[in-house]
C-alpha cells in the first residue's frame, strides 16, 4: 500500500469533488432560500451527459448548477454553478474548476419557462473573464450576435472564483453577498 | 446496552438494515446520542450542543462545562397546559457547581413536524408543545434553565418550521412582559467535523456512519493527489502586507503545513528564488501556485 496515485485513487478523488460540489450547491439552496430565492429545477443539478459508448466526453458532467427565482424580483433568474470542465474549449482559458454565480435579467415581464440550463455556464463565456470574485456585467446591447432565445435577456451579471478557494458555508455566503446586493434593485418596489 | 448500541451502529454501517430502518430518525437519534452516552465524552457533547443557534436572538446555546449528563430517551412529558408529548431526547446537564440545564432534543431526519399550529385552542404544534412541556419539566427536576433544540439534517436553519411554533407560543401562551419563547436549531451535519478527533471507537464509527449517510457539511475541495512536490501553505508569523521577492529571509518567520505533513513547523527560508514576486495583501495565508512550485530539494525544514 503506497501513497502513489492510482487510477482508482483518481476516480475516488473525482467522486469526492462531486460530493463536495453537491454539498456546496445544497448549501447554496439553503443560503438563498433564507433570502426568498426558491430553487427552480427540483433536485436536478446537471445535464448534457450521455451513456453513449462513443460520447465519452459526456460521461462526466462539465457543470453542476442550481437556478433560483423569486416573486419579489420576477425579472431576475439567479444561478449558482460549478464549472467542472471546459469540455468543448468554449471559454476563455480556464486553469481551475470555478464556483460561479450570476443573475440573468429579463427585458420582459418575467422569465416563465423561457430560460436555458446552459446559462448556468455563462461566466465561462464572459470576455474578459475575471475569476477573482469581481462582478462582471454584460449588456445585451453590446453583444455582436444574438439568438432568438437570447433576445429576451437584458443584462447578465456574473462572478467566479477558483473552486478550491471556497472552503466553508461562510465563504459561500461571502461570495454570494455582492451579487445579491447587485440584484436588489430589481426587487419590485425598490 | 453499550454493546447493543454498537451492534446496531455497525449493522447500519455494513448496510444490514432495511432502507426504511436506515432512514429512521429514531435510529439516527439513537446512534448519535447513544454514542455520546456510552463514550462518556461530555466535552464533545457540550461542543455539539454549543453549535445550536437560537432563531430569535441568533446567539448560540450557552453550554456549561459539563461534568455530568443524565440521558432520557423518548421520555413522556406531561403538562397541564397541553397534551403530553415525547421529545426524542431530554438531557439534564450539570456543571462543576451543580447548576443544571435541561435540554430537550426534537430530531428530524427526512420528515417534518408531527403536528402543526392551529388558530385557536391549546397549542398543537409539536415544537410548541414540547417547549411548554420542558418549561414545566424544568420545575419538576429543579433545573436552572431549559432549552428546546430542533435537530435536523438541514444545511441552514428551517426558519418556517420554527417561526410557526414560536408564533403559536406567542399567540397562546406568552403573556405581555414575559420573555419571548425561543427555540434553537442544530444540524446533524455539524457533528462529523467535531468527531474528527474523537478517540472512542463508538464515536469513530458514528463519524463513518454520518459520512456514509452524507450527513456532512461542505468542507471545500482539496487539490488532487499528486506526485509533484507538496503544496505548502505559508502562514505569516509577522505582520507583512506586501512581500516583493526576494526579501531578506532572515527577518521573516513563517510557519508551514502541507497536505503531506499537516503538522505545522517552523521554516527556514533556503536559497531565495529571484524571479517570483508575491503579494500577501491582507490574507493570513497564501498557497504556493503549483505550476511554479520549486523542486522540493531546495527546501530545508527545521522542526
Amino acid at each position: 500500500m503506497t501513497d502513489a496515485p492510482t487510477i482508482l485513487s483518481a476516480f475516488r478523488y473525482v467522486h469526492e469533488v462531486l460530493k463536495q460540489t453537491a454539498l456546496l450547491l445544497q448549501t447554496s439552496d439553503q443560503v438563498l432560500a433564507e433570502r426568498d430565492w426558491e430553487g427552480l429545477v427540483g433536485n436536478t443539478c446537471f445535464d448534457e451527459t450521455s451513456t453513449h459508448i462513443q460520447l465519452t466526453r459526456r460521461w462526466l458532467p462539465h457543470v453542476a448548477h442550481r437556478f433560483y427565482g423569486t416573486d419579489a424580483a420576477p425579472l431576475v433568474l439567479l444561478f449558482v454553478s460549478v464549472l467542472l470542465d471546459d469540455r468543448n474549449n468554449e471559454y476563455e482559458p480556464m486553469d481551475e474548476c470555478l464556483l460561479t454565480a450570476g443573475a440573468i435579467v429579463c427585458n420582459d415581464k418575467e422569465w416563465g419557462d423561457h430560460w436555458k440550463l446552459w446559462w448556468g455556464r455563462w461566466h465561462g463565456f464572459q470576455r474578459p473573464r475575471h475569476d477573482d470574485g469581481r462582478i462582471i456585467v454584460s449588456e445585451r446591447k453590446d453583444w455582436a450576435e444574438q439568438s432568438d432565445a437570447d433576445a429576451i435577456i437584458e443584462r447578465v451579471i456574473t462572478k467566479g472564483v477558483p473552486l478550491p478557494t471556497v472552503r466553508s458555508t461562510d465563504d459561500l455566503r461571502t461570495f454570494l453577498e455582492p451579487l445579491l446586493r447587485e440584484v436588489e434593485v430589481y426587487r419590485e418596489g425598490s | 446496552m453499550v454493546e447493543s448500541t454498537r451492534q446496531v451502529l455497525l449493522a447500519q454501517l455494513r448496510h444490514k438494515l432495511s432502507r426504511t430502518e436506515e432512514t429512521s430518525e429514531d435510529l439516527l437519534t439513537s446512534n448519535v446520542f447513544g454514542a455520546f452516552k456510552y463514550s462518556g465524552d461530555l466535552t464533545l457533547l457540550g461542543s455539539f450542543l454549543a453549535e445550536a443557534c437560537f432563531r430569535r436572538t441568533g446567539s448560540h446555546l450557552t453550554v456549561p462545562d459539563v461534568r455530568a449528563c443524565e440521558y432520557r430517551f423518548w421520555p413522556w412529558l406531561r403538562n397541564s397546559e397541553v397534551a403530553g408529548c415525547e421529545p426524542d431526547v431530554v438531557l439534564l446537564l450539570e456543571d462543576g457547581e451543580r447548576r443544571t440545564v435541561l435540554i430537550g432534543i426534537e430530531a428530524k431526519y427526512r420528515s417534518g413536524k408531527s403536528s402543526r399550529a392551529t388558530e385557536e385552542g391549546a397549542p398543537t404544534d409539536q415544537l410548541a408543545r414540547e417547549w411548554l412541556a420542558l418549561r414545566a419539566e424544568m420545575g419538576s427536576v429543579g433545573a436552572d434553565r431549559f432549552h428546546l433544540v430542533y435537530l435536523t439534517a438541514d444545511f441552514g436553519m428551517p426558519c418556517e418550521d420554527i417561526d410557526e411554533s414560536l408564533d403559536e407560543l406567542d399567540r397562546k401562551c406568552v403573556s405581555p412582559g414575559d420573555v419571548p419563547a425561543d427555540i434553537a436549531w442544530l444540524s446533524f451535519r455539524r457533528l462529523p467535523r467535531l468527531l474528527a478527533g474523537a478517540s472512542a471507537p463508538i464515536l469513530r464509527d458514528l463519524r463513518m456512519l454520518l459520512q456514509d449517510a452524507m450527513l456532512v457539511e461542505f468542507e471545500g475541495v482539496a487539490l488532487p493527489p499528486t506526485r509533484l512536490p507538496p503544496a505548502f501553505e505559508f502562514r505569516r508569523a509577522q505582520t507583512v502586507r506586501h512581500l516583493a521577492w526576494p526579501a531578506p529571509p532572515a527577518i521573516l518567520d513563517y510557519a508551514f503545513a502541507s497536505h503531506l505533513s499537516p503538522a505545522c513547523r517552523r521554516f527556514n527560508w533556503p536559497p531565495v528564488p529571484g524571479v517570483l514576486a508575491y503579494k500577501f495583501e491582507l490574507r493570513p495565508a497564501f498557497r504556493w501556485p503549483l505550476p511554479v512550485l520549486p523542486p522540493s530539494a531546495v527546501w530545508s525544514f527545521s522542526p
